[in-house]
């Protein structure tokens, strides 16, 4: 149905968001965390484009440092998953036998796991921080990334190709590196893009739980559950990581709807 | 394939059918939504049994702050002030109908002895001797039927009196407990048998409430006669709310930054004052208390004129002073504005607690004024066992704390409990003062009005100069009350809720 | 697959998910940099100040001093027990806790899953039936928005709208509909938004079926042709789809009781991880789990039993 449009507004939306979360702290200079107590909870004006928070920091700079912490920790995670996915799969197939199958069995019960549940007891203990997220959320996260990759391989060492490749006496990685990883690539990366609205999600619920995220790092979810509570003082300053939310997420469900999806015989 | 659909739903509705509807404020109920989780059901652990009436104690204070008798119709002592006799009083029966006597009251007292306000008094021992209490103390001390004011030395029935967590408690009080099962909500009914002042109204339902968006929720929807602890933005919230008033009540009570003295360099007297030096309290009473007035001087509030001393410097916001006193200790500012000194950067972490709304935004705000002096603080928020537990186990460095001085309704007690020997929970922690013990010791026993006045002047100015707790601001509780209720009024000593007073409105 | 061979597989996955939970929950408490037995010693004798005297006999009767190993093998045999011993604040059995909170949690989960599929199934029937119209885009858009909203958000508003402002719901008792529907109307919305595009997809394929064209060709009516041919096949896509919508459930009960205050386990969870209230975090968070699991297996059995036929 919006095929049509739909393709370059998915586009232009994550672009934009790149473009703020990279771009956006350089023009915009306000200091995220700079307080000022005397104009807390301030209405937008000249200095303060989207008004202060209840400790009188600047909104907007918060939202697009919001913005920088998320996107960092999203890209990292999938980068992880990415390697590890492909290390994983790459492992299970060329050793095969009993690695193979415990490693899928280990990434069937991982998989099975609700995530977050996990997260939360962990989180608490190890301190938080972004490494500790970016850690976390790779950990309840890999299986995906192995199950496709080991999916896709497994059918592609059976090809005629590759086979041959063998017979002629090529090397695991020269294999994988050329015949493998080429075709394997566009299928994990169409998986991160869908992954990565789900992780901003992620960050925003752990941030709103105060489980993991401590201030005063600008956190979209945290800045929510502090200024919930002044709904009616401050709407423009509630709304603003609201929308942040909104805005990436939609635009990345756009795009992913819009990259061809994997055929059922490789997903 | 329809028929195994229905078959399935219909199995679960008949198991998940929702039990009873929920009772409308016809129903001669008084909801509390409060922050204080209701624990345990010991006196000692449970806020919620003193403060919906459920149990009492031997005294209690005036509004005057006068001490009178409550379970203990009166008490004598002999001259050297270290022995006490309390005459328990006649024809009062727990809930479970049991009697009330010295025994038991003993008995009580002897078990919660260590978690009872009780564990600040040099006690020796404690006996019973036909209707009298008889507590004997290893030095004099004078302000033992105070102690026995605190909402922790409540009395329960022997029956109680076991270490099995029980699902009921049997007190003495206007207010008996009728299901507890559900560990987040206390339901009370009326004591028939209270042989003080009967209450009109039937039932309270004490609901605990963490989150304060909620208890401003529910206040504003009438849902609940009472919400405690509110945001002080909640007077701007509710204007528009019909039936419920939010009311601002100024109470004994402070916030305040602890401090681990034991761990470097916290335990230098330069290094503290040098906080104290950094942080903007002004700014932090006007903007998130919301009343400029509760800005600390000094540690004790001008209410309590008998402990506010008019003569000592106010603390003062000087972020340069705190940086010449962290200098002259010795510390470099590196290359990210952290200090460092002998290769260790300063860096503590501070824990604080949401069941009083304000305090995690104080803490934060504190974290960015000592970051300008180039402390690095790492913030912790959770529930308030983090400080305790904290505390207990050595592994606290700085807490966002709060605590009344009148809990012990003579503010020695708050002293003793919070400054004395290494500290409490809600003041100082490993800061031991030979000189400050010496004198809380002294007041103890002391009945020369000229000299306690000159004891406290000396204890308040030792820890105006030390700071062993940096004191942030004195303390304005908001709270919510229903139109429908009468004859509520605040007890600033945090003790008892008077719903046994409470009628509804006309 | 026979029932036999699909019960010991979905055991077997119970059992290795519940070693690798505990274990988690193990370890995490063990690199906790509290003295455990100091806090033990501190909830079990609250208020009194416990000392190294007092630690050394709690770490004795509860067997901390025992090699770390010992006390792991100790606890998977305990955690498959169910004994996670009191919780630290409250002093009850965590068992206990956790029955309770568990009975309010299922009441909202089962109504707010019926719901939710009874939203999802007509939304995503009429957009698939109508694939390509205004209803569709509209509906489409609709589910979009309701995937991209994080659950707190819709709860954060229905609370402001339906309880403060309406005053047609509650936040107090935890029984009752007056208290229950907004939730479970929260929890409906969150789980229907997929759900609803996975049913679409699913009549949009059996349409294009061969064999529904032939027959509408033949004129067959269509609503009948679907109800006893196209059903069957649309439900399938459902029904494997149906994890991902109890882990959106079980994420919905973390988040939305918390903002709702309603004392199930989610709110139980983070209460525990907030108290630091270490036995009680770790029963939740397998009960949870647990729960979780148990929905997928009755999902996997009802998918089985449908389809089995089939699979012959």
């Amino acid at each position: 149905m919006q095929r049509s449009g739909a393709c370059p507004l998915g586009i232009g939306l994550t672009l934009a968001f790149c473009l703020a979360a990279a771009f956006g702290p350089l023009l915009y200079t306000v200091d995220p965390d700079a307080q000022n107590l005397l104009m807390s909870l301030k209405a937008p004006s000249q200095g303060h484009w989207l008004g202060t928070d209840q400790l009188g920091r600047d909104v907007l700079a918060r939202v697009l440092h919001g913005a920088r912490y998320s996107a960092g920790i999203a890209i990292s995670v999938i980068l992880f998953n990415l390697t590890m996915g492909c290390a994983l799969a790459g492992i299970a197939m060329w050793f095969g036998g009993a690695i193979s199958t415990g490693l899928m069995m280990f990434s069937d019960a991982v998989y099975a796991l609700p995530g977050l549940l996990v997260t939360i007891l962990l989180a608490d203990v190890l301190g938080g921080g972004a490494l500790v997220i970016v850690f976390l959320l790779w950990l309840v996260a890999w299986p995906e990334y192995f199950r496709l990759s080991y999916a896709i391989g497994a059918q592609l060492m059976r090809s005629d190709h590759v086979l041959a490749s063998k017979l002629a006496g090529a090397s695991g990685l020269t294999i994988f590196r050329l015949q493998v990883l080429p075709v394997m690539l566009p299928y994990l990366l169409s998986l991160g893009a869908i992954s990565v609205g789900r992780i901003v999600l992620s960050i925003a619920t752990l941030g709103f739980l105060g489980i993991g995220i401590s201030p005063p790092q600008a956190e979209w979810g945290m800045m929510i559950n502090d200024l919930r509570i002044y709904w009616q003082l401050a709407p423009v300053q509630l709304a603003a990581p609201v929308l942040a939310i909104i805005w990436i997420v939609l635009a990345l469900l756009i795009l992913s709807h819009s990259i061809p999806k994997a055929k059922v015989g490789l997903g | 394939m329809k028929r195994h659909i229905l078959a399935a739903v219909a199995s679960g509705t008949t198991l998940m059918s929702a039990a009873p509807v929920l009772a409308s404020p016809a129903d001669d109920t008084i909801r509390i939504a409060s922050p204080w989780k209701i624990g345990a059901l010991i006196p000692s652990a449970s806020t919620a049994l003193s403060r919906t009436g459920v149990v009492e104690t031997l005294t209690m204070p005036t509004e005057e702050g006068d001490i009178v008798g409550l379970l203990a119709e009166s008490w004598t002592s002999n001259d050297s002030l270290d022995e006490w006799r309390f005459k328990i009083r006649s024809g009062v029966t727990f809930h479970d109908g049991s009697p009330l006597t010295a025994e038991t009251v003993a008995a009580n007292l002897t078990k919660f002895r260590e978690q009872s306000s009780l564990r600040i008094a040099p006690v020796a021992s404690i006996a019973s001797e036909g209707d009298e209490v008889i507590i004997t103390l290893e030095r004099p001390y004078s302000i033992l039927p105070a102690i026995l004011a605190d909402w922790n030395t409540g009395i329960i029935s022997a029956e109680n009196l076991n270490d099995e967590p029980s699902d009921s408690v049997a007190g003495t009080g206007p207010f008996a407990v009728k299901d507890a099962s559900d560990p987040t909500m206390l339901k009370l009914s009326a004591n028939a048998d209270y042989w003080g002042t009967q209450a009109t109204i039937s039932k309270v339902e004490y609901l605990f409430v963490p989150d304060a968006q909620a208890r401003q929720a529910m206040a504003q929807a009438g849902e609940v006669e009472f919400a405690f602890s509110l945001p002080v933005t909640a007077t701007q919230m509710l204007t528009g709310a019909e039936n419920v008033d939010v009311n601002i009540q100024a109470i004994p009570r402070v916030r305040a930054l602890k401090l681990n003295g034991g761990i470097a360099p916290l335990n230098e007297v330069a290094v503290r004052q040098a906080i104290s030096y950094a942080i903007d309290r002004n700014g932090i009473a006007a903007s998130i208390v919301g009343n400029p007035d509760t800005a600390a001087t000094q540690l004790f509030p001008a209410s309590l004129p008998a402990w506010h001393d008019t003569d000592l410097a106010p603390f003062a916001y000087d972020p340069a002073r705190a940086a010449e006193l962290l200098a002259e200790a010795g510390f470099e500012k590196g290359e990210d504005g952290i200090l460092t000194r002998n290769g260790e950067r300063f860096s503590i972490e501070m824990r604080t607690y949401d069941s009083r709304p304000e305090l995690p935004v104080i803490g934060v705000a504190i974290q960015d004024m000592l970051k300008v002096v180039g402390i690095e603080v790492t913030m912790r928020a959770g529930d308030w066992t983090l400080i305790s537990d904290g505390h207990t186990d050595g592994t606290l460095e700085a807490g966002m704390v709060s605590d009344s001085f009148v809990y012990v309704p003579d503010p020695i007690g708050a002293l003793a409990e919070n400054f004395y020997q290494g500290g409490g929970f809600w003041g100082s922690m490993n800061w031991n003062n030979a000189e400050f013990d010496a004198l809380v010791e002294t007041y103890q026993r002391a009945v020369d009005p000229d000299q306690l006045a000159q004891l406290r002047t000396d204890m308040v100015g030792m820890i105006h100069e030390e700071h062993p707790m940096v004191t942030v601001t004195w303390y304005d509780d908001v709270y919510a009350v229903s139109d429908a209720v009468a004859n509520f009024k605040f007890d600033v000593y945090e003790r008892d809720f008077g719903l046994n007073r409470l009628t509804w409105a006309e | 697959m026979t029932l036999a061979e699909l019960l010991a597989r979905k055991a077997l996955l119970i059992l290795t998910i519940t070693l690798l939970v505990a274990t988690c929950s193990f370890w995490a408490v063990h690199l906790l940099p509290e003295n455990l037995a100091l806090q033990i010693a501190a909830a079990r004798f609250s208020g009194a100040e416990p000392n190294q005297q007092l630690a050394d006999v709690v770490s004795q009767s509860y067997g901390l001093d025992r090699p770390v190993i010992a006390q792991y093998v100790d606890w998977l045999a305990r955690a498959l027990r169910f004994d996670f011993g009191r919780s630290l604040t409250t002093g009850r059995e965590v068992l206990q806790d956790i029955a309770h909170h568990g009975i309010n949690s299922m009441r909202t989960v089962f109504w707010g899953f019926i719901a939710g599929v009874g939203l999802a199934v007509p939304i995503g029937y009429v957009c698939g039936r109508f694939a390509g119209s205004r209803l569709d885009t509209a509906l489409t858009i609709f589910s979009a928005a309701v995937t991209t909203i994080p659950s707190f958000l819709v709860a954060i508003v229905m609370i402001q709208f339906f309880v403060v402002e309406l005053g047609l719901a509650t936040l107090s008792g935890t029984s009752g509909w007056a208290r229950l529907w907004v939730m479970i109307l929260t929890i409906s919305i969150s789980v229907s938004g997929s759900l609803s595009r996975v049913i679409r997809a699913a009549v949009i394929d059996v349409r294009n079926q061969p064999y529904m064209q032939f027959a509408l060709m033949r004129g067959v009516p269509e609503r009948q042709l679907f109800w006893r041919h196209g059903v069957k096949n649309a439900l399938r896509p459902m029904l494997n789809y149906l994890p991902v919508v109890f882990m959106f459930l079980i994420y919905d009960v973390i988040v939305i009781e918390t903002v709702f205050n309603y004392h199930g386990l989610g709110w139980a969870l983070i209460s525990a991880v907030k108290a630091l209230d270490i036995p009680l975090m770790q029963g939740l968070v397998l009960a949870l789990v647990l729960f979780y699991l148990g929905c997928t297996t009755l999902s996997d059995l009802i998918t089985w039993r449908v389809y089995r036929q089939k699979a012959h």
